[in-house]
Formats: structure tokens, C-alpha cells, sequence
């Protein structure tokens, strides 16, 4: 495994190298602290699993890094082509969790991929997903933290 | 790095979440009808329309206004009220009343002397759009095209329709969000009260109610996939002794309850947000009047007895009081209209100058009477009526006197009077302020002077739309229809707003 990181971008390494594959560099933007840490997660459509999942089913990759004011970058090498959904939280008070009040509503940071919206719920799968395309060497999935 | 299962499982469990919050987007199309224009148009030919005028300025003062009549030497606090103003800005004119920024206003009482203070509270939604240099949000009436996404509630908190300063905070009260922690001396919006952890952006009602004892009794409708009611109870000290979040079916905007000493008792009309339609606030509800009203009855000391009452389909926004009668039936007020007009046309057609259907669509006075047994009965009277107060020794105890505003005669188009009523001898005192002014809300000051339920003042403001200025008036209770004792005249128009309360000191 080869990991680097820098002050923007931490790349990672995780799965075995197919034949096609590209890169897929997830963005976070809009981080407003340096407390705690950004965990993120990607998605990919699972049959019977509705998007998104509260319990990480359909999740191929995920991180957790430190928090850094502005835009986190993390790059994930040699990814099999296909539709990646990109969901992040900062997780400020560090608790590994992502803070929700009584009625379910998040109280830290979270980002969809594109900035999707939904209407009365969640997102849909394809409004947050990127598709990397067989032969390309990256896509770039982005999503601004919302607080 | 090293990647753990856990992980995965916490970055994920972000998504399931996210889809609570209602997303508001509206479906009027500001571009219809140019609503500046026609209001500007309208205000030249009606100076009444001066009241939903947006105010020249974000922030007024002035020291010792100058007072007509003799002002009552032993009334001495703070008068605070909340309301709409800022209905224009950055090129839009918003198309619904209960759109509007808030503005909060402060009249410091001592030693005879009167001083004013206003400032529109400078809320993160506020602050986003001035930012912008334009409207993003769109709010409880009025679309905003192409503007940002709400993913919470409190992204298009305007904090604009009351006040309550309890247990020595100052907050100013919304209803489809938190409420706002705001500065007494120098009224900037400082943040959003959470009654504790994992209650931040919980809807809090602008209308909780206070025991005798200092106990605060709140609710919040919390409306989405599945419709809920939030209970709060909160302690004389301001922290929060339990909640509860009751499911609702066919549940939509919910203003004000009433509470006696034993049950918090909650009208529920038959206006109902329905899901799936993306469209404004208020045009997701609809009038189902075939629903019936309900009356949902809780007992303060255990939020999970509850039951229920069937009465038939009334609108209304405000009570007076309730009490409870030694064997157990709950008697309680409201302003009541048959259906739900008022809000979905009168209050939007005034932002654009139409007051045509604004005066017949006030409710009127109505009692209602819940038995022990389950009967459930409306009476409703004829007269026109609204923002009715009572003495706050008397909330949840047997009232005699409740204070509103009243139409004066036929032909009025909106409240013109300050009328009293007796619910023991079934008799009205009123004050009719004539053509020319328009009274807001007046609420009870007890003078402390004896135990008589009227011993006290009435304190609220007044809009004369003719000379275009405001003003505060202080009434004695024992005698409304003498007129005002005095009113200290402020240089300046303020907008009609909604709610105020009083303190005898800063907060």
C-alpha cells in the first residue's frame, strides 16, 4: 500500500490494480475548521439497497482524515470504471459519529457529491454519483460541506 | 491509513439523515407580477398600506420620545416587540407578510421618559443574502428563483415573529426553526437557543407559555416524511426538564396552543402539508376541511397521556387562555375563521396593495369546551377579532377578562379597537382608535397595585398611517374605553409587526 499525503491531498491505495482503471479524486469543500477530522464514504448502485444506506451498505470506499480549513482532497489510484456517489461529514467533535438532533437532522457538516438536493429526503444515487469511463485516467466527484 | 468497517459504517450513516429536512421551494412565479411596483403604485393612493412598508433603515433610536398625555409614573421596563419588515430587498419585494426579515423593537421606560430602539436582526440568512447581494432563500409565501438549497430549517430562519425574555435571555421567536438568542442592549442576533443536546434547530413555537411559576411550556411542528409534534418543557431557569415528539397524521402549520394548570391543549385544523409537490411553504398545505378540527389534550406531568377531541373545521391563529372547571371540562378561546383564507390569500394579496379581502378575513372571538366524557363544543361569536391577551397571573387559571383587538364597525377593513371583554358578565369595553390609526397588539402590565385582574395596563403600539409615525400607548385596563392614558410618539413609521412582551427590567 503507498500512501502520501500532504497538506491538500492524501492519496491512497487500497484495492488490487484492473485493467482499465483510472483514479478517483474525491474533493471536499467548504471545511470551516481545523477541528476534528472529514469522514467520507462512495457509493456505488447496489441492487436492493437503496441510496443511501444508514448502514453502509452499497459503501466501496471510505476515509477519515484530520480536518483542514478549505478543501480536502483525497485520491483513490486505479479504480475500476464505473458510477461512484460521494456522501462526507466533518465529524468536528471527533466522536466518529455525525451529530443528528431529535428529528434526524444533521447537526456537523455534511456534502453530497455535485451538491445534490433532494426533495423531502435524501439525494437520488444518480444526481450525486460521477461516472469514471472506461479508459479515463481520473473523474473528480466534489461536494461543499453544508453546516 | 487503515481502513476499518466501522468507518465505512459511520461516513455512511450521514446519507439516511439528510433527508429529513422539508426542502422549500415555491412555486409562485415572482415574475408574474411585479409586487414593488404594484405596492409602490398602491401605497400612493392607500397610506393604510404604510404598514407593510419596508422601514428606511436597519437600525432606528431615539431618546425620550415625545409623549402625549400623562405616562403612568409607576410603569417602568422594557417594552419588546417582533414583526416583519424588511419586505424588499436586493430587487425583490417578498409576496406574503410572514416573509419579511425580522425587526426587533425596544422601548426602555424610566422615570417617565420613553426611548426607542429597532434593529433588523442580523440572522445567518440575513447575513448570507447581503453577502450575495440578493435574495437566496425562498421563505414561507414568496419563491426565490434559482436561490441556495435549504437543507435545514434554520437556513431561512427570519426570527420575525415574537419575543420572550426568560429566566435572563432574550429570545426572539420564529416557528419553523430554532428560536434566537438575541442581545438585550444592543439587539444583535447572537445565535440559535438549543434547549439542550440534540435539540439544535428543533422547531420551537413563537407562542410557549409560562406558568405563574416561571415554567416555560413549548411545542415545534415538525413537518416531513412523517409529521411530528414537539413537546418541551421547560424549568423556571430556563433548562429543559423533558420533550417528547408525538406523530401527527394529516399535521401541517400550527401557530399557538393554550395550556391549563393540569394539560397543554393543542387546536389542530384541518390544514395539512402534503409531500410530494414541490412548492412554497404555505401552497404545500391544503384545505381539507373534511378532516374536521382536532384537539390534541397532554398532561403536563407525562407527555404520553394524550387525547383527543373532534370539533368541526376552523382556522385560527391565536388564543386567549384555558382552564379547567372542577370536573375536569377544559374551557378555552381562539380566533377562529371558517376556513384558512386568511393565510393563504389576505396576508399575500396585502404585499402587492390588495387590501380588498384583508378585513373580512380575521377571525372572530370563539370559546370551546372540551367535557370529561369526549363531547367537544365551538361557540362562535360575531365579533371580529385578534391578538387576544390575558393577565399572566391568570394563564392556565380561570380568566375574567381577555384583551384583543376588535373591529370597530361594518364597514372596517382591518381591527380598529381595543376592546375588553368580560367573559363573567359577557360585556365588552372598547376603544376605537378611528380612521387614521391602526392598533397592533396591547398586552397586560399587572400595576401590582392590588389583586384585581385588571389592576394594571395595557401597553402596545400604533401605527398612524396619517401623520406616519408610531407610537406606544399605555391604557389603563380598568378603564379602555377612556382611551389611552398616553402615547410616546416616535418620529418614524415602524412596519405592523405581531407579538411584544414587557419586563420591569432590561431582559
Amino acid at each position: 500500500m503507498k500512501i502520501s499525503f500532504s497538506a491538500m491531498c492524501l492519496s491512497l491505495f487500497l484495492f488490487s490494480v484492473p485493467v482499465l482503471a483510472g483514479d478517483l479524486v474525491l474533493e471536499v469543500k467548504g471545511v470551516r475548521s481545523d477541528q476534528g477530522d472529514v469522514l467520507g464514504a462512495v457509493h456505488v448502485r447496489t441492487p436492493g439497497v437503496k441510496f443511501p444506506a444508514r448502514d453502509g451498505e452499497g459503501t466501496v470506499h471510505s476515509f477519515r482524515t484530520r480536518a483542514r480549513e478549505g478543501t480536502i482532497t483525497v485520491v483513490f489510484q486505479d479504480v475500476a470504471p464505473g458510477e461512484y456517489a460521494l456522501t462526507a461529514f466533518h465529524d468536528e467533535d471527533g466522536s466518529g459519529e455525525i451529530n443528528s438532533n431529535a428529528l434526524g437532522i444533521p447537526t456537523e457538516g455534511y456534502a453530497f457529491g455535485n451538491d445534490a438536493t433532494g426533495f423531502m429526503g435524501p439525494p437520488k444515487f444518480e444526481d450525486v454519483a460521477v461516472t469514471l469511463e472506461e479508459g479515463a485516467e481520473s473523474v473528480t466527484a466534489s461536494g461543499s460541506l453544508m453546516y | 491509513m487503515v481502513m476499518q468497517r466501522r468507518d465505512f459504517l459511520k461516513s455512511s450513516a450521514v446519507l439516511g439523515l439528510a433527508g429529513l429536512v422539508p426542502r422549500v421551494a415555491h412555486s409562485i412565479a415572482s415574475t408574474d407580477t411585479d409586487w414593488a411596483a404594484s405596492f409602490a403604485g398602491a401605497l400612493k393612493e392607500d397610506p393604510r398600506l404604510l404598514g407593510w412598508k419596508t422601514p428606511s433603515a436597519d437600525t432606528f433610536g431615539t431618546e425620550a420620545l415625545r409623549i402625549e398625555g400623562k405616562w403612568p409614573a409607576a410603569l417602568e421596563g422594557t417594552f419588546w416587540r417582533n414583526g416583519p419588515a424588511v419586505h424588499d430587498r436586493h430587487g425583490l419585494r417578498y409576496q406574503h407578510w410572514f416573509d419579511g426579515d425580522g425587526l426587533l423593537q425596544a422601548f426602555r421606560i424610566s422615570g417617565g421618559q420613553v426611548n426607542h430602539r429597532a434593529r433588523v436582526l442580523n440572522t445567518p440568512k440575513l447575513i448570507a443574502e447581503d453577502e450575495a447581494a440578493r435574495r437566496l432563500y425562498s421563505g414561507f409565501g414568496t419563491h426565490v428563483p434559482d436561490g441556495a438549497p435549504v437543507r435545514k430549517p434554520d437556513d431561512m430562519n427570519v426570527a420575525n415573529i415574537s419575543v420572550l425574555a426568560h429566566h435572563g435571555e432574550l429570545l426572539a421567536l420564529w416557528e419553523g426553526g430554532s428560536a434566537s438568542v438575541v442581545d438585550p442592549e444592543s439587539l444583535r442576533w447572537q445565535g440559535f437557543k438549543s434547549w439542550g443536546q440534540g435539540l439544535e434547530g428543533v422547531p420551537f413555537t413563537a407562542h410557549p407559555k409560562v406558568d405563574p411559576d416561571g415554567t416555560l411550556w413549548a411545542f415545534g411542528y415538525a413537518l416531513g416524511a412523517k409529521h411530528q409534534l414537539v413537546l418541551y418543557h421547560i424549568s423556571p431557569k430556563g433548562a429543559l426538564v423533558k420533550m417528547a415528539l408525538v406523530p401527527i397524521d394529516a399535521f401541517g402549520m400550527l401557530h399557538d396552543f393554550v395550556i391549563t394548570d393540569k394539560h397543554l391543549v393543542f387546536m389542530i385544523p384541518p390544514l395539512v402539508m402534503e409531500m410530494g409537490r414541490e412548492t412554497s411553504f404555505i401552497d404545500a398545505h391544503r384545505w381539507r376541511p373534511e378532516l374536521g378540527s382536532r384537539v390534541l389534550v397532554v398532561a403536563k406531568d407525562d407527555f404520553e397521556d394524550r387525547r383527543w377531541y373532534e370539533l368541526p373545521p376552523a382556522f385560527g391563529f391565536h388564543h386567549g387562555n384555558a382552564w379547567e372547571e372542577a370536573d375536569g371540562t377544559i374551557r378555552f378561546d381562539q380566533c377562529l375563521d371558517d376556513d384558512a383564507s386568511l393565510v393563504f390569500d389576505a396576508l399575500r394579496d396585502v404585499m402587492r396593495g390588495d387590501l380588498d379581502g384583508f378585513g373580512a378575513a380575521f377571525g372572530r372571538y370563539a370559546q370551546i369546551s372540551l367535557s370529561p366524557s369526549g363531547g367537544a363544543s365551538m361557540d362562535m361569536t360575531a365579533d371580529g377579532a385578534e391578538f387576544p391577551k390575558v393577565a399572566p397571573s391568570t394563564v392556565g387559571k380561570r380568566n375574567r377578562y381577555v384583551y384583543h383587538l376588535g373591529v370597530a364597525g361594518g364597514d372596517d377593513w382591518y381591527l380598529r379597537s381595543l376592546v375588553k371583554r368580560d367573559l363573567d358578565k359577557d360585556r365588552l369595553q372598547a376603544f376605537d382608535f378611528g380612521a387614521g390609526k391602526i392598533p397592533e397588539e396591547h398586552v397586560f402590565v399587572p400595576s401590582g397595585e392590588n389583586k384585581e385582574e385588571d389592576a394594571g395596563w395595557l401597553v402596545g403600539t400604533v401605527l398612524d398611517y396619517q401623520r406616519e409615525v408610531s407610537g406606544l400607548n399605555v391604557f389603563d385596563a380598568q378603564h379602555v374605553e377612556d382611551g389611552p392614558l398616553a402615547t410616546a410618539w416616535l418620529p418614524y413609521p415602524m412596519p405592523l409587526g405581531f407579538h411584544g412582551c414587557f419586563r420591569s427590567g432590561l431582559v
